[in-house]
C-alpha cells in the first residue's frame, strides 16, 4: 500500500505532462489591420508653418480606440471667445452633440460623527436628492433632524460641476474643447472586427464623400468680444483600411508586408492606425497610433 | 523504490525547466546601420555589416508583436511582426506543478514550490516560441 502512493504521483505528474497538450492557449494572430485618417483641408500638419495671419487653430488628438480630443489655439492678440454651446462634434450618422454639456454632475460625501439609536435625516442631502442646489442647499448641507436621542451629527459635502457655455483664450493661448468624442468606424475594436469578418486581404482607399468613418468638428469663436461669430469646420474621414490575413499560422510578418507592399506611403499618413488583431485583443501592445495632431487653421 | 521513483520525477522536472528558457534570441536580417528598437521606440540593437543581429528577448512577459526598425538615412520607425509558433511544453509544466503539490506524502513538496516560481514568470503567453529568423521591413516603405 505504501508503494502505491509515490507509483499514483508519478502517474499524475505523467498525465499531466500529457495531457496538458490538448488544450494550449494559442496567441491566434489573425492579421494587421491598417486605416488613416485625413482632413478635407489641405492644410499642413506641421504647427510652425501655421501662415501668421492666421486667426484661429484647431488641432485634432486621436486616440487607439478613435476618440477625439479638440485643442483650440488663439493666434491672435486679442481675446477670443469659443462659443461650446455652436460647437459640435458630428458623426457619419449627422447625430450632432455640443462641447457644451448642460448636465448639471452632482458629487456629494457625507460623514456621521458620533452615535445612538434613532433615525437621523440630513436636509441637505435632501435638497440634493431633490435638485435644490445654491445657496438654499448649502446652508442646508450639515443640518440634520431626526427623532433620537444621539447627539451624532452628519456633514454632507455637495460639489456641483457645471459646464460653461463659454470660454476665453488669452492671446496666443491654447485650450481643450473639453469633451471627448468617439468617431465611428475607427480604433482597435472597429478593426478587429473588420479582420475577423474578411477572409482575403483587403486594399481600399477612400474620399471623403465614400469613407466609412467621417466626422464634422465645427468651432464656433469670436475675436471681436462676442458681436460677431465665425466657425470652423473640421471634416476628419479615413482615406484608407487595408487588413493582410495572416495565412500561415504565425507568419505575422508577411500579413503585415502586404499591407506595406500596397500602400508604401502608410507611415508617413498624417494619421495611422496600425492593429495586430489576435485572440488576445485586450492588449496595450499590438497597435502602432501615429502622435501627430491633424491640423486646421483659418 | 521510494528513491528511484523520486529520482525520475526530479529528472522529469529538470527536464521540463531547463527546456523552458524565459528568454530567447532572436536573429533580425536587415540592411547593415538599421537600428532596432522595441514597440515603445527603445532602442535594442543595430544591424552589423553582416546584414543582421541577435537580440535576447525576454518571454516572460507577453508577447511582442512587433519590433520596429529604423533605417541609417531615415527617420521613420517601421515596424516589422515577430513570426511565432505555437508551442504547448510550458502549459505542461503547469501540470506538473499540480503534480508536485497534489500528493505531499512523498515528499515532492519541497520542490514543488521552485516550480512554482519560476514558471510564474512566463506570464500570460507561454505557448510559443518566436521564430529564430526575423526581418524587417524597410524596403517596403518609401
Amino acid at each position: 500500500m505504501k508503494q502505491s502512493k509515490p507509483i499514483f504521483s508519478v502517474l499524475i505528474l505523467l498525465i499531466g505532462l500529457l495531457s496538458s497538450c490538448a488544450a494550449p492557449e494559442y496567441l491566434g494572430v489573425s492579421g494587421v489591420a491598417y486605416q488613416s485618417l485625413q482632413l478635407k483641408q489641405d492644410t499642413p500638419t506641421d504647427p510652425n508653418i501655421i501662415p501668421k495671419d492666421a486667426k484661429i487653430a484647431v488641432f485634432c488628438s486621436i486616440d487607439k480606440d478613435g476618440n477625439v480630443d479638440v485643442f483650440v489655439e488663439n493666434k491672435t492678440d486679442k481675446i477670443m471667445t469659443i462659443d461650446r454651446t455652436k460647437s459640435f462634434f458630428q458623426n457619419r450618422n449627422c447625430i450632432a452633440q455640443m462641447y457644451y454639456d448642460p448636465t448639471v454632475q452632482t458629487n456629494t460625501t457625507s460623514t456621521t460623527e458620533g452615535s445612538g439609536r434613532g433615525v437621523g435625516v440630513n436636509l441637505g442631502a435632501i435638497a440634493s436628492a431633490v435638485g435644490i442646489g445654491g445657496i438654499l442647499g448649502t446652508a442646508l448641507s450639515g443640518v440634520s433632524v431626526g427623532g433620537s436621542n444621539s447627539s451624532s451629527v452628519t456633514n454632507t459635502n455637495t460639489t456641483y460641476v457645471i459646464d460653461q457655455p463659454k470660454v476665453s483664450i488669452p492671446p496666443h493661448g491654447r485650450i481643450s474643447l473639453g469633451r471627448t468624442f468617439q468617431i465611428q468606424g475607427v480604433g482597435k475594436e472597429f478593426l478587429q472586427s473588420a479582420v475577423n469578418e474578411c477572409y482575403s486581404d483587403v486594399n481600399n482607399v477612400f474620399d471623403i464623400d465614400n469613407s466609412y468613418a467621417f466626422a464634422n468638428i465645427c468651432v464656433s469663436y469670436s475675436i471681436d468680444e462676442e458681436q460677431t461669430y465665425q466657425f470652423i469646420e473640421n471634416k476628419l474621414y479615413a482615406s484608407s483600411l487595408l487588413i493582410g490575413k495572416v495565412k500561415y499560422t504565425g507568419k505575422v510578418n508577411d500579413a503585415l508586408r502586404s499591407v506595406y507592399i500596397n500602400k508604401p506611403n502608410a507611415l508617413t499618413e498624417s494619421w495611422y492606425l496600425l492593429y495586430f488583431a489576435s485572440a488576445k485583443k485586450n492588449r496595450n501592445n499590438n497597435h502602432k497610433v501615429s502622435q501627430q495632431l491633424l491640423l486646421n487653421y483659418q | 523504490m521510494k528513491n528511484s521513483i523520486l529520482s525520475i520525477a526530479l529528472i522529469s522536472a529538470f527536464v521540463v525547466l531547463s527546456s523552458c528558457s524565459v528568454t530567447q534570441e532572436i536573429r533580425i536580417e536587415g540592411r547593415p546601420g538599421t537600428s532596432i528598437y522595441d514597440s515603445n521606440g527603445i532602442m535594442l540593437s543595430t544591424i552589423d555589416y553582416s546584414g543582421a543581429t541577435i537580440i535576447t528577448i525576454n518571454r516572460a512577459n507577453e508577447y511582442h508583436y512587433f519590433l520596429q526598425a529604423k533605417a541609417p538615412d531615415s527617420n521613420l520607425l517601421v515596424p516589422f511582426a515577430l513570426d511565432y509558433t505555437n508551442n504547448s511544453r510550458p502549459a505542461s509544466a503547469d501540470m506538473l506543478l499540480l503534480s508536485c503539490v497534489l500528493p505531499p506524502s512523498v515528499g515532492l513538496l519541497t520542490w514543488g514550490w521552485p516550480v512554482y516560481s519560476k514558471l510564474n514568470a512566463y506570464g500570460v503567453d507561454k505557448d510559443f516560441d518566436y521564430l529564430r529568423f526575423q526581418k524587417t521591413n524597410n524596403d517596403l516603405i518609401k
